[in-house]
Formats: structure tokens, sequence, C-alpha cells
């Protein structure tokens, strides 16, 4: 909203100026100990110069800008609305939607509301205090400091940002070089995929070759008992697995209980939740008793020691002729270098398809991680990757979710698509959603957290600088970021 | 700290500088269920033996005809002395003997007291001294009509318009007026008063202890909780054993009953003994947080007022039973009275209903007040008078306040703030709730969250606005705690009966009964009150800290009978849904009727998400609700007005902003309430009391006179059908035009709009300048929007003043009479002070008129003329203002330089 002067000849403009300084010092008379009516305002008063002509006498009435009506001449802001689209009344805070402009000489000016105009609130918006002259309030002209200080905040945001930009123009270079290391990787294994599928082939076919050759070795046991002891082996070290899951899941039970007992809201006197943390309490004092003097491990280590004391031609494991088990062996590992392979194939394609901005600047951060210390908690967040909270008190961790998408603008070819990231899926509250993380990004000449909040249960916010989002001038994205920073002024 | 204000949220007992140990993660309750309200946490009459009791009391006479009560008044020993008429009663069933006293008051009221005339010891009588004014005067204006064996009669009041008379035997006591009765006491035979006694060994048999035993003979079961009881698991000693008090008040001729807050339930009160939609528990007053409450249901919510109001054709009366107790009051009605009514009144071919209520209460002495009216605004003054007029807020208080469980930190403050800005809504209170404290020991402050307090405060106060906090009436255990030490230290908590100070683990998620307060009383004589001696400390508290004393505004959830004294109190924690919408009318409405006309409903809905459509339709509601604020669990998702897009941001700033225009109308309003007790939302019947259409009507009401709102509160709903009463004139609120017909018209609401609709009559000030706060609309001019009536003639009336200060009380004030009559418009100032040495009439002495509206004139005027009584200008002729219309039904009147402070007319000549 730049407002050159140069649309109107010097001349008329100074004029208008000198107008204007005229009113204001006529109206300083009027500011007596109580506030007092303005009689006889300037017809201009709240006018911008580009409007002015639109304000001039040209006979006995003037036309709402709308053309709604006509009134008299005299009714321009004379503080009664006549007109529909509040045109008439530019100076005053009669209309409820018209604009009052406040030249702010020596500053930039500015637009605010009518309905700001007398309230007896200085507005930061004009410095020069044009907003207030029924004299409830003096407001100081303040437009050299103001221009001063946004100068010099100008500078400095202009400074960060050109190293923001700088350091942007790196992380698109490293982005470069990632993807074509990345396409050259993927190129590489996919070759490697091939050979180690043949080898999987071959190495199946010479093992099926000795087996087939090999009828049952000579016992070394009574087949029957072997094979019981074989299969009691086998349902022994399922049910440790068993056991293993079920602990994990009496684990996330009582983590799911910790944080209600935690997190729940103790104004809401809910019954059903007081109760349920008290028999949490109370079956955590047994637990932890019963963890105390758990014997689990006991009959673990006995069944180890008994086991070990199975003579070993009782075992079930037999002795395989070296041959065979050899070929096994060879074949077992290629198939396990496929898998390998497999996975990293997958890993480097996802990587390929990760969406990594506009001009794949974010790959330089992939997986670079930041963290900010709230007091209570300290918070990190891997970019593309994870975002946990970790209590400062207890170091207790928290998931807050993994990345999910970009969610700045609703189309990619936005700018600001790429200036928010949403990261969902984490750890869901008690009585609430899964936890979630957006991610506010701003321009800035390193990566950095600024703050977290979580204005919603569950929801939390985080706001961080990166040069990864400082784009260049001549881009709508930034323009919009430079007027609202003139706002804040 | 200039802005910031106390605020009181939990109810939970104790007294002046009592405080209650709170320590939260020591519930013990057994129930388990996921739904909303527990019930089962929360005692049925059945589950409280008092009240089962005299049940089944009423139950016995009820059922068996030839039993009548036991009380009556001992032969000659009534005495008549300087307004007060006393006397002895006995009960014949153990002849024990009480006290009665009448007294005729000089507010249009009587007092009837009755105590045991020799108590074991005494029984609690404090609640009249909170909430009481003070100890109302007698009148001498008496005549002693007849002193029978059998009855003694008076008349009273400067015309010996009222009457008393006292039936001997049984004690019988009837108010009437104009010789028709209107009130009656133990007309049932209901009275019961269990005298206190020491407890007997179990298998002896107490011989003083009779009344019981005789009339509830087979009821074992009625015994069990005479000497300790326990609910839940959680035993109450009983120490004191019974001591219940019951009886039985009849308003002959009545079929409506009003009252009794607080429960999320009709304005005309239900039948709870059997009948149509009738409830089967009595009505329950004990305040209480009631977690998720449920609509339609007398279960006791927050606050208790033990006001009853009852109306009819020509005439309207109203008791207060003043007891602080656990109280249950059970509501029956009669298509015949089966005494002697019917034959007395001359209503012709009526069948009148009369309705009765029993009034039941655990403990204290009887101490009822009967306001005999004659019309619903002579009880509302009888009643201010007796109990206190609402304060007269600051102006702030009554515009719009934004409140969330919790804004997080000074940052989320001041984007809060600056989107209202950004959004031009305005708003002039943000509230902090209980997470700015340290760890919730109230009266502390988190530092980390909000730093720089000070700074945050100005920030908006720069703006006119105002911050305020929330705390909860609990106190943390914690030694570094300076207010847990010093009540620790000065030995003044609430104590367990051995004497330890209590920790919060009660029954119903209160307070046990058997807990001592100051003076060694019981919890269980003044559970009622504990919230209103809060409420007061605070308020009064405020009022010591600043000097000059400003008005404080300190808003309670929990309340009872005076608490109008201290501030405005809300519906508690109510629900995002529409059912929840739809009751805070007549909640508010009762409430208002109550004496507490400062009440308002959490917009939106404390708990849940109200989707777009009931959010608007919540402000739309909210915005004519006399306080009006919007609130939200920490659970919830954000709702602030600019949370949900255009066009429905629109919609919620434009109702916001209606508020803001009306504001000169709701302070004139506060300043009626608080000078007649006159509510400021009104249900119809109090506006039309000879329509008997309207007596049960609690979906839509009165905004003073003026203003009739119907708010919309069913989902997708875009017409409704509105009554209009009077035969009278109205006017579109919005769009200045006619409403076609009247009684029943069906109106359009589409979801920007609610129905509301000025009354042919009234004249309604406003400020229709758009600003960020009330503080910033000080000086703006003034829109006289006038409605006239089918004889042409409207008024109404203006109050101003700093909206700050008590200079008030000293006559800095303005206070205008507008008159249309005749084709004219007389301002006249009713102000004490001349202007000269107002000085707040000064502070606005250039305040203009800027618009007039006049609706419903026959003939457009070709000229308007003004007129200053003064002198000072001379008559000259006013100008018409755009848009004008053909029709003489709208005319606009553009910004004259009438100034609000002088006495002027405004001449509408053909």
């Amino acid at each position: 909203m730049a407002h050159t002067f140069s649309l109107i000849d010097p001349i008329k403009r100074s004029l208008i100026i000198h107008i204007l300084i005229l009113e204001l010092v006529i109206l300083s008379f009027f500011t007596l100990s109580a506030y007092a009516k303005v009689d006889n305002l300037s017809k201009l008063l709240g006018v911008e110069e580009s409007k002015a002509h639109l304000y001039e006498a040209k006979g006995p009435d003037w036309t709402c800008l709308d053309g709604s009506a006509t009134i008299p001449y005299e009714a321009i802001n004379d503080d009664f609305c006549d007109c529909t689209d509040g045109s008439d009344e530019p100076g005053t805070s009669a209309c409820p939607n018209s604009k009052f402009y406040c030249r702010n000489v020596g500053h930039i000016s500015s637009f605010i509301s009518s309905s700001r105009v007398n309230d007896g609130v200085c507005e930061p918006e004009c410095c020069d205090g044009s907003d207030e002259y029924d004299g409830k309030i003096k407001c100081p002209n303040t437009c050299k400091e103001t221009n001063a200080e946004y100068t010099k905040k100008l500078k400095e945001l202009e400074k960060l940002r050109t190293q923001g930009i700088r350091i942007r123009k790196e992380y698109i270079e490293k982005g470069r070089k990632i993807k074509t290391k990345n396409a050259a990787e993927l190129n590489r294994l996919e070759i490697e995929l091939r050979a180690a599928k043949i080898r999987v082939k071959e190495r199946e076919v010479a093992l099926k070759k000795i087996e087939d050759s090999k009828p049952d070795t000579e016992q070394l046991a009574p087949k029957g008992n072997r094979e019981r002891m074989k299969k009691l082996h086998e349902r022994i070290i399922a049910l440790k697995g068993d056991i293993n899951k079920l602990h994990e899941q009496i684990d996330t039970l009582l983590s799911i209980l910790k944080d209600m007992k935690n997190n729940h809201n103790q104004n809401y006197h809910d019954m059903a939740v007081k109760t349920a943390i008290k028999a949490y309490d109370e079956f955590l004092e047994e637990y932890n008793k019963d963890m105390e003097t758990e014997d689990g491990d006991e009959v673990e280590e006995n069944y180890e020691d008994n086991y070990d004391d199975i003579p070993d031609k009782e075992k079930p494991q037999i002795e395989e002729p070296s041959e065979l088990s050899d070929a096994r062996d060879a074949f077992e590992e290629a198939e396990q270098e496929q898998k390998d392979i497999e996975n990293h194939i997958d890993e480097v394609k996802s990587k390929l398809s990760q969406d990594y901005g506009l001009e794949y600047e974010f790959a330089a951060l992939d997986n670079e991680c930041f963290s900010y210390d709230s007091g209570e908690y300290t918070y990190s967040l891997c970019m593309f990757g994870s975002a946990t909270q970790k209590s400062n008190k207890d170091h207790s961790s928290t998931d807050l979710g993994n990345f999910a998408k970009w969610i700045g603008a609703e189309s990619s070819n936005d700018p600001r698509y790429y200036t928010r990231m949403l990261y969902e899926d984490g750890a869901r509250c008690w009585n609430g959603p899964a936890r979630s993380v957006k991610l506010y990004l701003e321009c800035g000449a390193d990566n950095q957290i600024l703050s977290v909040s979580e204005p919603e249960k569950c929801e939390y916010h985080m706001r961080m600088i990166s040069p990864a989002v400082c784009l260049d001038h001549n881009n709508d994205h930034n323009n919009h970021n430079t007027e609202h920073k003139h706002d804040e002024l | 700290m200039k802005f910031l204000f106390g605020n009181l949220k939990f109810s939970k007992a104790s007294v002046q500088t009592k405080f209650y140990l709170f320590f939260l993660l020591y519930f013990i309750v057994s129930a388990l269920v996921v739904t909303a309200v527990k019930r089962q946490d929360f005692k049925t009459c059945e589950q409280s033996s008092f009240c089962k009791r005299n049940r089944a009391y009423a139950d016995r006479l009820t059922a068996n005809h030839s039993l009548i009560s036991p009380y009556s008044v001992i032969q000659d020993s009534i005495i008549i002395k300087d307004g007060i008429i006393s006397g002895d009663l006995i009960n014949s069933e153990n002849n024990l003997i009480f006290i009665f006293e009448l007294h005729l008051l000089e507010i249009g009221a009587a007092r009837v007291r009755i105590n045991e005339k020799n108590p074991l010891k005494p029984r609690y009588d404090k609640a009249k001294d909170w909430a009481l004014v003070q100890d109302p005067s007698y009148t001498l204006e008496y005549t002693l009509i007849s002193s029978k064996p059998d009855v003694t009669s008076l008349s009273f009041g400067k015309e010996r318009k009222q009457a008393v008379s006292i039936y001997h035997s049984p004690f019988r006591v009837e108010f009437l007026v104009n010789d028709v009765p209107i009130i009656t006491l133990n007309d049932r035979g209901f009275l019961n008063i269990e005298h206190l006694r020491k407890q007997v060994a179990p298998g002896l048999v107490d011989q003083s202890n009779g009344e019981n035993d005789k009339i509830i003979d087979d009821e074992n079961d009625l015994d069990k909780g005479l000497w300790k009881e326990t609910f839940n698991g959680k035993e109450d000693s009983k120490p004191n054993g019974p001591e219940s008090i019951g009886l039985d008040i009849s308003f002959p001729g009545f079929s409506h009953v009003y009252g009794i807050p607080e429960h999320a339930s009709s304005l005309s009160l239900k039948e709870t003994r059997g009948g149509d939609d009738s409830y089967s528990d009595p009505y329950r007053l004990y305040n209480l947080d009631v977690f998720e409450y449920e609509v339609d249901n007398p279960m006791a919510l927050y606050g208790s007022i033990p006001f009853m109001m009852a109306h009819r054709k020509g005439a309207s009366a109203a008791v207060l039973w003043l007891n602080a107790a656990e109280t249950w009051i059970d509501i029956t009605k009669n298509k015949e009275d089966k005494h002697r009514l019917s034959s007395l009144l001359g209503f012709g071919k009526l069948t009148p209903t009369s309705t009765s209520a029993h009034w039941i209460s655990e403990s204290g002495v009887i101490d009822v007040f009967a306001f005999l009216g004659p019309t619903t605004s002579d009880i509302f003054y009888q009643y201010g008078l007796l109990t206190g007029f609402t304060a007269l807020p600051q102006s702030f208080a009554i515009a719009y306040h934004q409140c969330r469980w919790n804004y997080l930190n000074q940052e989320d403050v001041a984007e809060v703030d600056e989107n209202f800005d950004k959004y031009d809504i305005p708003y002039d209170v943000i509230w902090l709730d209980i997470e700015h404290t340290d760890g919730k020991k109230y009266f502390t402050w988190d530092s980390v969250k909000f730093p720089t307090p000070e700074k945050m405060q100005n920030n908006i106060g720069i703006k006119g606005r105002k911050m305020v906090t929330i705390v909860d009436p609990h106190i943390k255990i914690d030694d570094n705690y300076y207010i847990y030490k010093e009540a620790k230290d000065l030995d003044i908590f609430v104590k367990e009966p051995d004497d330890r100070p209590s920790v919060f683990n009660g029954p119903e998620i209160t307070m046990p009964k058997d807990l001592i307060h100051h003076g060694g009383w019981e919890h269980r004589n003044l559970h009622n009150i504990y919230g209103v001696a809060y409420h007061s400390a605070t308020s009064k508290g405020l009022i010591n800290r600043s000097n000059p004393p400003r008005r404080p505004f300190v808003l309670s959830r929990a309340f009872f009978a005076g608490s109008q004294r201290y501030g405005a109190i809300w519906t508690g924690d109510n629900f995002a849904k529409w059912d929840h919408l739809a009751i805070a009318t007549p909640m508010l409405l009762t409430i208002g009727i109550s004496g507490l006309p400062f009440s308002g409903a959490d917009v939106g809905g404390f708990f849940g998400n109200p989707d777009t459509e009931l959010l608007v339709r919540w402000y739309q509601a909210g915005a004519f609700q006399p306080f009006f604020r919007a609130h939200a669990h920490i659970d919830t998702k954000r709702r602030e007005p600019w949370l949900f897009g255009d066009p429905y941001t629109g919609y919620i700033r434009d109702i916001i902003r209606e508020r803001y225009a009306l504001l000169p109308l709701w302070y004139t309003l506060f300043h009626e309430a608080s000078t007649t007790g006159m509510p400021i939302i009104r249900p119809m019947f109090t506006v039309y009391p000879e329509d008997e259409e309207t007596y049960a009507m609690d979906d839509q009401f009165f905004v003073g006179n003026s203003l009739l709102v119907k708010p919309i509160v069913n989902e997708g709903q875009t017409s409704t059908e509105v009554y209009f009463p009077g035969n009278e004139i109205y006017y579109d609120y919005f769009t200045h035009k006619k409403v076609h017909g009247s009684g029943k018209v069906q109106i359009e609401a589409p979801i920007n709009k609610i129905p509301v609709f000025l009354r042919g009559g009234s004249i309604v000030p406003k400020r229709q300048r758009i600003r960020r706060s009330s503080a910033a609309m000080r000086t703006d001019p003034f829109t006289l929007l006038i409605a006239l009536n089918k004889y042409g003639n409207a008024t109404g009336s203006l109050y101003l003043d700093d909206g700050e200060t008590y200079d008030y009380e000293k006559g800095h004030f303005i206070h205008l009479q507008f008159k249309f009559s005749k084709r004219k418009l007389f301002s006249k100032p009713l102000s004490l002070l001349n202007n000269d040495e107002n000085l707040y009439a000064q502070s606005i002495s250039s305040v203009r008129v800027e618009r007039i509206i006049v609706l419903g004139l026959d003939l457009k005027p070709k000229h308007i003329y003004a007129d200053c009584i003064d002198g000072s200008k001379i008559k000259r002729e006013l100008q018409f203002g755009l848009p004008t219309t053909n029709s003489a039904n709208v005319v606009i009147i553009k910004g004259t330089d009438l100034l609000i402070t002088e006495e002027w007319v405004i001449d509408f000549s053909y």
C-alpha cells in the first residue's frame, strides 16, 4: 500500500498539506478542558491525496462516492453519516464503514478504521496524532521517531533477510546435490538389487540340490524325544515373545493412565476419571510390588540353566553336515542382502518423493533436529521426522507426532504453502485427540524454534525461524510479510 | 495492578475469614458411569433422610383426611404489640412448646418465625445476617379485626388492604389482600419441627420423641438416618440427630409459581408429586458443582435463592424461606381447593388451580417472609428492600467479556486483544482463568507465563479494556504458600469434627455437613451461604482497596438471597448443546425475578465444541443477557469470533456491536434494577400481568419494557412463532418495519438474525458509533429510537454516570425522561444537581443527540423544530436525515446540536 505523491502535482500537494496543517492548528484551539465538538471540519480531513479531487466543491450539493445519495456539500465531515458507503465522513467516526487517512508526514501514511477517530486512544498507525482532534486526549506527533525506529528495524530485517536468502541459496544448491546423489544412489541400488536377486536364486538352487541329495542324517537322539524338545523349545521362545508383547502392552496402558492422571482436568469432577485414577494408583502399587518380587526372570534363568544341562546330543539342534549348513547360510545371507538393498531403496525412494519445497531447499534440513526449553518441558522437532515433548522434571517423553504434510496454503503453487508444517498422530491425549504440532516458519538467518504453545489441548504450535523460507523481494509472500511488519510498528 | 478484579467460581462453603482446604488427589468415590451428569453422585430425596421423613409425614396427612396438624396455639398466649403478634404453639403429639412470631413489616410484607421455646441448644438462625440488608422495621399501621378463641385477625398497611388471620387449632396462617386469601401457611398441615434431642441408647424409647413414632409408625427405615447417614461411602456423623423443619405454603387461586433458582428447568415451576409433566423428586436447593448438568431437572445446581413468587390475574404474592441448610421443595397443584377456596372466591366460571409448596430444610428455624404485592413490581421492590437491590456495576461490566480457561500467556493475551482490533469487534474484558496462578495457589501469579503483568494490563488498559482473574475458593496445602501459612497460623480453617483442618473429601463434591465453622456451627446449617460470604468479602475487599472507591466487579457461580448486593452470577458450567442454549433463557429469567438480575450463561457453552450455527445463535442470545461473556473449557477448541470466517464472524461482530449500541439502555435498566428491584430481562407475565397466555411463556422475554426478544435455540431453524401481547404495535428492531398482526405471528429468523422487536410506546437510547470498548464510547453522541404506540405516544429514559465510582450517590449523574406525545418529543432531566454542580453532566456537556428515529407517525412531518427550554438557543428547524422514506413510518432526524444534558422539545409539525 505505497502511497506515492508523484500522482499528484507538487503544487497541489503542498496546498493540501497546508490546508491540513492549518486545519490541525485550528483544531488545537478547540481543545478545551473537556473535549469539544468540532465544528466545520475540513472537507478533506481523513481523505487520501489521490482522492482529494473527489471532495472538491462543485456546487451546493455533493454526491456520495457510491452514488447512493446527493447531499449538501456542507454535509461532508459534519459528523453525521449520510452515505451508505460512508464516503461523506472521511474525517469523523460517524460512519461505521469508513476509513480515516493519516498522512504521517515523515513516515508512511496509513488508514485506520473510522471507529478509531476520537476514541481517546492515540493510534500507533497514526504517528502524526491526527486521529484524535476533539481534545479528549492529545496525541503527540511521533512520526520522526517512529520512522527512525521503523527504518532501523527494516534494515535489521533486511540484513537478516539478505543473509537468509543467501543461506537459502546454499540450501537449494545442497538440495540439488542431495537429489542428484539420491537419484544416483537409487540407480546403483537397483543394479545391486538385480545382482542380489540373481545370487539368491543361484544359492537357492544350490541349497535345494544338497538337501535333495542328503536324506535324513543319522539321529543322535531318539527321534520322538528330540522332536518334542524341539517343539517345546520353539513354544517357549514363542511364549517369551508373547510375554514381552504383554509387558509392552501393560507399559502402554500404564503410560496412558499416567498421562490421564497427570493431565486430566482436576476441576472436571468426573467421578469415573477420579475412580480410574484411584484404581490406577492402587494397581501401580501392587504392580510395582509384584515387579520387585517378579520370579519371571528366575523361571527363565532356570530354564536356560536346565537347558544347558541337557547333554548336547539330546538337544534338538542337531549338527548338520557342514556342506548343507554352509549352503543354507549362503542362501540366507543372500536373501538378507537382498532385503537390505530393498529397504535401502525404499528409503532413498521415500526421500526422493518427499516434498522438500519449491526449490528443494528443505532437503538440506532433512532430519536436522531443533529444540526449545519452555521451563517445564523441552520440545524437540526433527525436520520431516518426529516431534517430542520431554519433561524437565521426570524426563518422561511424549510423542507429539510425525511429519505429515505442508499446510501453509491450499495449493503448493502458493508460496505460503511451504511456511507451515503439520506433524500429527502423536500420543493420544486423555479424553482428547492425538497430539499434533503445527510448525510456523518465518524467515531468519538461522534455524531456531522461537516459541511453543498449546492453544488448544494437545494441539501444539511452534514458531520457528529458518533461512529456508527467505524468499526474494519480488515475491508476493515477501511483500505480504513486510506489510505485516509495518503494521506492527 | 489497576485492572485486577477478583472472581469467585466455586460454591464450597465456609464463613468470612475461614478457608477451606482442598486437596484434589484424595477423592474417593465409587461411581463409575461414563455419561454426562453423574446422577448417582448427587442425592435424591429418598437418599436424604430428613427429606424422606418429611415427605412421608406429608403423605400420611394427605392419605388420611382425619389426621390434622398436631400444632395449635396455646389458649390466651397471643400477644400483639408494636407490629408483632406472638404466641406459643403446642405439638399435641409430644406436648413440646414452640414460640411463633408474626411481624408486620413496613415494606408491605410480613414475617413468620417459629422456633422451639426451650431448645436443647440454640438452633442456627444466622442466614438472615447474610441475606437481609438489615432487620426490617415493623409497621404500626394495623388494626385488630377479631380476637376470637379460634382465630386472631388483623388488617394492616396504610389503607388496611392487607390482612392476616391466625387460626388457632390447628395452627394456620392466612394472608389476604382485599379480603382475598393469597398465601396460607400450614393449610395442609405439613408443619413439622424436629426438636433437638439427646440420642438414646438403641432399644430404649425416648419419651419426648413422639411425633415421628406416632405418625410414621411402621416405616422403620425412616429412623435409620436419624443419627448417622452415609452417601456413596461418605458418612455424616450427625451428632445433633434429626433437626429438620417442614412447612407447606400455599397460594390459593394461583396456578403458576416461579423462582427458587437455581435449576435447569422451566420458568413456571412443575409439580413434583404427580401430575402432568411432573418431576419425581422435589426441587432441591443445595449449592453444588454439578459436572455437565442435565436440562429439565429439579436437581440442585450452583446457587440457591429460597424465594417463590405466584402470579395470577389481578394478584401476585411471594415468599422467602430464609434458611441456608439443604432444602427441598415439593410442588403440587390442585384443580379444586379442598379448603373452602372456590366457594369464597368470585372467580365465576374459572376453576381456580391452587399451588402449594412443601418446604423442607435440614436444620435451622422457620423464618418465612410473605410479600403481598399486589403487583409483580411491588414484590420486586418489597423483596429488594429486604435483601438489597442489585449493586450498580461499573459500565464495562455490562459490555462484552472474552473468557477462556485459559489464555495461556502474555503473548496469547496480546494476540487475542489484537485480533479483536483487527476484526473490529468491540470487547471490554479479557479474563484469565485459574491457570494464571502459581500452581493453583490463589492470589499468586505465574511469572513464567505472565512475566510483566502490569505491562500486559496497561497494553489493554490504554484501549479502555480490563482484565479479570478467576480464583477458586479453596487453599492449597503448601507451607511455602503465604495464604495457607497465614490461615494455619491464625487457626481459621474450617475444622473436622475432631478439630483438624478440613481437607476436601466430601460427598456430592462438596464439604461434609459435620464440619465445624467459626462459632462452632456445623456446616449443614449454612452450606448455602458460603458463596455469598465469599462474594461479599471479595467485593468489600475491592472497594476498600481503591481510593476513591470504585465499584467492584465480582462474578460468582454460587449465590444466595442477597448476592445481588455484591455482583453478578453466571449459570455455571453449561454445555455446547442446543438444549443448554434453550434452557439459559428460563434459568436467567428465574434468577432475575428472584432479586438477582445481573446474570448470564456462558456464550458458546462451557463444555464441548459448538458448531458455527450454535455459536452464532448463542452470541445472538447472549447479547440480550444482562451478563454477556463467552467462556470455554480448557479441553475445547478455540472459538474466538474471528475463527469462523465470513459470513459467520460478521454475524458475531454485528450482534456484539448491537450490544454496544444498546449499552445506554442496558445501563439505564441496571440503574432501575438498583433502585426498584425490577428485573433487567423480564418474563412476559411481568410486562403483561393480565394476559394468561404469557404465564408459562419462557422462550421469549422483554429487555426492560421496550425490547421483545426471542432467541433462536434450535438447529437449522430459520423462522419462529413470536407472541406479541397487548394488542400493541411492534416494530422489527433491525429493519424498523411494523409487525403485521398481533398475538402469535410467524417471524423469519435467518442465521444472521435474532427476532427482536420494539414495543410500541417505547423510547430506546442508543449509541451507534462503533468503538473498540465501552470506555471509548463515553463521549459519543446518542441516537433516540422512538417506537410510537397506537395512540402516537412513547416514553423512555436514560441514566448515565461516570460508570466507575460512587460519585452518583452524591448526585453526579444524569437521568433523563423522554416523552413523545401529540407530535412533540420532550427531554426532561430528572437529575438531582444542576448542571453546573454536576461533575458528570459537565464531563459530557458537549455530547449531542445525533440522530432521532421515529417509527409509526401517522403523517410525515413537513418541518421539525427544536426548542431549548432554557432559552439559550432560539427555536430552529432540524433537518431530515438520509435515507428518508416517503412513508411516515420511519422518520430520521439528522445530527442536531441538541445536547443530551439539556432540556428541549422537538415539534413534528405537519
